[in-house]
């Protein structure tokens, strides 16, 4: 950990994150709907972080939020991974016409960024939901685990022991599944994390544009938001949940730089 | 197939990917246009006049083909709910939106090259690290809480520029630039953050490189020698990120148009989703991604200018 | 004897490393004197070569004194010390493949030196670039002053290197391993013209390589290094005559063993006494 403080520093932001969410299971000071009339109150023994303009928690807010960031976070790379890898991996191991007419394809998918994808989703559904917003996060990531694996499946079928094991007689679906996969889990894990990152930013946009999680859920997106009607007199409702984005955003970057790191330390000293 | 047909070919079939996958997701997912359209309330018979006026009941390819064609000829058709032609809304507003990402590019450019190659210069030294520190923090900053931010501080406190809102250019040119400064900036701040990091290792990439090395030894200082010889070289790895963030800007400009109330297609997307008026979505949608695949071509195209080993014209390989 | 360069204590090591790359070396070089500097890879010969042309990597620490014209070059800042490089003092790279920028034309490149440092404007420096190629041994110079550099031959490419590292007549011409790269054939008559381009420019040579008998063609006097050390100089023929050290005998006795074909008799130390 000494040797990679990017890795760590990141690890801890992530786990903060993650202790919130753990923590909103059993515990919020309040209940995070719970409208009062000590409105716009300032952080406080009462209230850790202040209330909102509608008097609720602020600090019971944050805490629910970062489930939603994690949830969405999961699911998306949940399905980036599960399509992209699986793609980029059948993509280097035919690496004739059909592989490159998966990547082709998967490259049409970068025309369509997560929040385009989402306003899609959102108008054939009449409204926006956390589902719609976490599969449009989904699909647009599946290009970039699909390239990620693709290259790392390359690198790892041009070895000699590939070619051994193809001698021995074991087919592509049994390379693909005991000798791709097992070894770019690392370099995949380095994209999620960074994917997990942006993610979170889309979805953040999604809330704030309304396209997200309904209101009733509270998100940190949403909670900037709503305090837009606040920020000239009382900027501390919308100074919590940007903390919090940022906060989480960088902890899953630097978690992955600090991977990446760790997978090739000849990037730290990238020079001679 | 020389290189410029076969990536001009591969446009034309993007294109019609694109186009079944917009038409798709709002025409043919599970439940009914119109009803959506109408919302929970409304009565079966209006429901059924809908669909009759927009000829949901003939079958889709039909419809799809009618659309393509309608964008071909310039007839983007009209509004599905008040039956205004929707052109000229789409160029009053594209032309808003066009020039926030543009001058939003300009931005980060302007930000992220110098930075970039300054922290590529001094990478070993504090200041260069520092640069990249404060890249990877703006990287984590959502573009709406940048914007806000900027807003509020330069818009409300110092009162510099406008906080938000829009004249147009035809009514003063001042008031049209200093309305736009602040959002462009934004985008730029926020898309420069992310440009910085590629900047900085294609810049490294270069001052490992034995040419370099050599331009150094002629008697070239380390920022002419990377200007002269390796903004170029850097270049080709660069376009290509620049050419993706251009998909990152329009999407950014949607965020951008609503938190600084621009009246650009951002903004009226959003508008129409609320209205639920599919028509108007399927139309603009497919605009913004006609013209991310149209700067993708451009950016493919361009290496052959920045790259004079790909201009000898065949197809290298797949890359 | 006058002095051009005159290296002392020279010693160098890399960020964190304890280990000196090179330690305590001293060199003196005169004006048109061609100096071989041997020693295998990892010996420290390129690092002192780098220290010299002031081209060490940013983590390097430099301890000792270089000596140039008698100005010290170690600390001297680089707006000063770039006016030297390409105009008095000029290098020559090991891997020509890549030394050139792939963007842009040959001609253009070797112009550039021209331009940089007597402010020639573009038009008068033409036929100077082509006079300069064609000086170096390239056969056409108008085409490959045309080209780009992936156009070209690695022995091609290494003239021009070559043609920008004397277009200015510099002092003092640092080769580092330059046809080690190359076919053996192309090997011998670059070398050819690099010693006739070097007497037309009348600059001294620092060469740098692992192979004895190329640097027997090419020094009068040779230095051989060894783990970051000088163990040995001295003028060629004493040095090939009577090696002090043990390494550098037995660099002596392995030297161009193996460019022997079979058949022919092994070459003795006569073989490289007059040539």
């Amino acid at each position: 950990m000494k040797r990679n403080p990017t890795l760590a520093v990141g690890g801890a932001m992530v786990a903060v994150v993650v202790l919130l969410a753990l923590i909103s299971v059993f515990w919020t000071p309040w209940l995070p709907t719970q409208v009062s009339t000590n409105r716009l109150a300032p952080p406080g023994a009462e209230h850790l972080m202040g209330t909102d303009g509608f008097g609720q928690d602020i600090f019971s807010r944050i805490l629910i939020g970062a489930r939603s960031c994690l949830l969405v976070g999961v699911v998306a790379v949940g399905i980036g991974a599960l399509l992209g890898v699986p793609l980029g991996i059948t993509a280097a191991i035919n690496r004739g016409w059909p592989g490159r007419l998966i990547m082709r394809t998967t490259d049409i998918v970068y025309a369509f960024p997560a929040l385009l994808l989402a306003i899609l989703l959102a108008a054939a559904r009449g409204s926006g939901s956390t589902l719609t917003a976490m599969v449009a996060i989904g699909i647009a990531s599946i290009p970039a685990f699909a390239r990620v694996a693709r290259g790392a499946a390359l690198q790892v079928l041009s070895q000699d022991y590939i070619l051994a094991a193809r001698g021995a007689g074991i087919g592509r679906r049994g390379i693909a599944i005991r000798h791709v996969l097992p070894n770019i889990t690392p370099v995949v894990l380095v994209q999620g994390s960074v994917s997990f990152g942006l993610a979170i930013l889309a979805e953040a946009s999604l809330s704030y544009l309304g396209l997200g999680t309904p209101p009733t859920t509270p998100t940190w997106g949403r909670m900037i938001y709503e305090a837009q009607p606040y920020l000239y007199s009382n900027l501390n409702l919308a100074f919590w949940p940007g903390l919090f984005i940022a906060l989480a955003v960088l902890g899953f970057n630097l978690l992955g730089d600090g991977m990446r790191e760790l997978l090739d330390p000849t990037l730290r000293e990238a020079d001679k | 197939m020389t290189r410029l047909t076969g990536r001009v070919v591969w446009f034309a079939g993007s294109l019609l990917m694109a186009s079944l996958i917009v038409f798709a997701l709002l025409n043919l997912l599970p439940g009914d246009l119109a009803g959506v359209m109408l919302g929970p309330n409304a009565t079966p018979e209006a429901v059924e006049a809908l669909r009759g006026r927009l000829g949901l009941d003939r079958p889709w390819p039909i419809r799809y083909l009618e659309w393509i064609a309608g964008l071909f000829s310039g007839q983007l058709g009209a509004s599905a709910l008040t039956g205004q032609p929707i052109a000229p809304m789409i160029v009053d507003k594209f032309g808003v939106t066009f020039s926030l990402v543009v001058f939003g590019m300009f931005f980060a450019v302007a930000i992220a090259l110098p930075l970039g190659i300054h922290s590529a210069l001094r990478r070993h030294h504090a200041d260069g690290v520092v640069v990249a520190g404060i890249s990877q923090f703006g990287m984590a900053l959502p573009v709406f809480v940048v914007g806000i931010g900027l807003s509020l501080l330069v818009g409300v406190r110092l009162r510099w520029l406008p906080a938000n809102g829009y004249v147009s250019l035809g009514d003063s040119l001042g008031g049209w630039a200093s309305h736009l400064v602040l959002p462009a900036f934004t985008l730029g701040l926020v898309q420069g953050a992310v440009l910085v990091r590629y900047v900085r290792s294609a810049f490294i990439d270069v001052l490992n490189q034995d040419y370099f090395r050599t331009a150094r030894a002629i008697g070239w200082r380390r920022w002419p020698a990377l200007l002269r010889h390796g903004l170029r070289n850097a270049a080709l790895q660069l376009v290509t990120i620049v050419g993706l963030q251009f998909a990152t800007l329009f999407v950014g400009a949607i965020v951008v148009e609503s938190v600084f109330v621009l009246p650009g297609l951002g903004s009226y997307l959003l508008q129409m989703v609320a209205n639920r008026d599919i028509p108007v979505v399927q139309t603009i949608v497919m605009l913004l991604v006609t013209l991310v695949l149209v700067i993708n071509l451009l950016v493919d195209l361009s290496y052959a200018i920045i790259d004079p080993r790909l201009r000898t014209g065949e197809e290298q390989d797949e890359s | 004897m006058s002095e051009l360069l005159r290296v002392a204590d020279l010693s160098v090591r890399f960020g964190r490393s304890r280990n000196w790359a090179v330690r305590d070396v001293d060199l003196v070089i005169a004006p048109g004197e061609r100096l071989g500097l041997i020693g295998e890879s990892g010996s420290g010969k390129s690092v002192t070569a780098l220290a010299i042309i002031g081209l060490l990597a940013d983590t390097a620490h430099v301890r000792g004194s270089i000596r140039w014209h008698n100005r010290e070059l170690v600390g001297m800042p680089d707006i000063e010390y770039s006016t030297l490089r390409g105009r008095q003092l000029s290098m020559v790279f090991q891997e020509p493949m890549t030394a050139l920028d792939p963007t842009m034309l040959t001609g253009r490149q070797v112009a550039e030196v021209l331009r940089l440092h007597q402010g020639a404007p573009s038009g008068r420096a033409r036929p100077r670039v082509l006079e300069m190629l064609g000086k170096v041994g390239i056969d056409d110079p108008e085409r490959v002053a045309d080209s780009f550099p992936h156009e070209l031959s690695g022995g091609q490419r290494q003239r021009v290197l070559i043609a920008m590292a004397l277009i200015n007549t510099p002092d003092l011409l640092i080769a580092d391993e330059p046809t080690t790269a190359l076919d053996v054939t192309v090997q011998a008559r670059v070398l050819a013209e690099l010693r006739s381009g070097l007497a037309e420019a009348g600059s001294a040579l620092l060469f740098i390589s692992h192979d004895l008998a190329v640097v027997s063609q090419m020094c009068d006097r040779i230095a051989v290094m060894r783990d970051g050390r000088i163990v040995e100089q001295g003028s060629l023929t004493e040095v090939l005559r009577a090696p002090k050290d043990p390494y550098t005998a037995g660099l002596i006795a392995t030297a161009n063993l193996d460019a022997v074909a079979p058949g022919e008799r092994l070459p003795v130390l006569e073989d490289f006494y007059d040539h």
